[in-house]
């Protein structure tokens, strides 16, 4: 680790963010019954986590902001995760299902969150979301993406929901 | 377009620079401090979410 990485971690969270998210991708692993035949580079973890950090960094400085919303946090986490794939295979007898491993854990991961922040039931599910997550899948395997295309689809997640949910106090 | 007169359009450019005239875009940015108030419900949602249906589906996709 250099200077500037030390000094990013009196700054912001790393240690944290880097243990809650190994957490998550565990038990993520572990309910998909594939914990013993992938592996999770902590290095590239690590890498993908101060990426994230040194991302958001540059960008609260250029913006002038103190703090990022959400939104930037799940899409720039999302981002550098993907970029830098984590989880890697080790059993190639693994089912094909399995094989975009770490755009899986990714949705995997993302949606509870998406869920948890706008208080949907964790439980919901309808087709229509089932579509969604099928191309949000489809995206990260085939499709160019950044961090700000991604942050848009979540801000759009979140507006949606939100008009809708308004609408109906209105009614 | 008849040539203009560059030293009289750059004053003009930078009179307008100063007076705040070309407005500068930024985030609209709603804060949050995500460590304190957030992170720990996200990681608890990521483990009760492998508890649902949604999830198999996710396990599922090709």
């Amino acid at each position: 680790m250099g200077t500037e990485t030390k000094d990013l971690g009196n700054i912001y969270p790393i240690e944290e963010r880097f243990s809650n998210l190994l957490e998550q991708i565990q038990e993520v692993l572990v309910k998909m019954g594939i914990i013993d035949q992938v592996l999770i580079d902590t290095d590239l973890l690590g890498r993908a986590v101060v990426d994230y950090f040194e991302d958001i960094d540059r960008l609260k400085d250029f913006e002038n902001i103190p703090r990022v919303n959400v939104d930037k946090i799940y899409s720039y986490g999302a981002f550098w995760f993907l970029r830098r794939h984590p989880i890697q295979i080790i059993d190639k007898t693994i089912d094909d299902r399995f094989w975009y491993i770490n755009e899986k854990v990714c949705i995997a991961i993302m949606i509870p969150k998406m869920f948890a922040e706008m208080g949907i039931d964790l439980k919901a599910e309808n087709q229509r979301f089932k579509d969604f997550l099928e191309l949000m899948y489809y995206n990260f395997k085939y499709r160019l993406y950044t961090q700000q295309s991604l942050e848009l689809m979540i801000e759009s997640f979140f507006c949606g929901y939100s008009v809708k949910v308004g609408e109906e106090a209105d009614e | 377009m008849p040539r203009v007169n560059v030293q009289e359009e750059t004053k003009i450019f930078g009179e307008k620079l100063r007076s705040g005239y070309f407005a500068q875009e930024r985030s609209k940015n709603t804060e949050v401090n995500y460590a304190q108030e957030k992170e720990l419900r996200d990681t608890e949602a990521v483990k009760a979410y492998t508890q649902t249906e949604l999830f198999e589906y996710i396990k599922e996709m090709r």
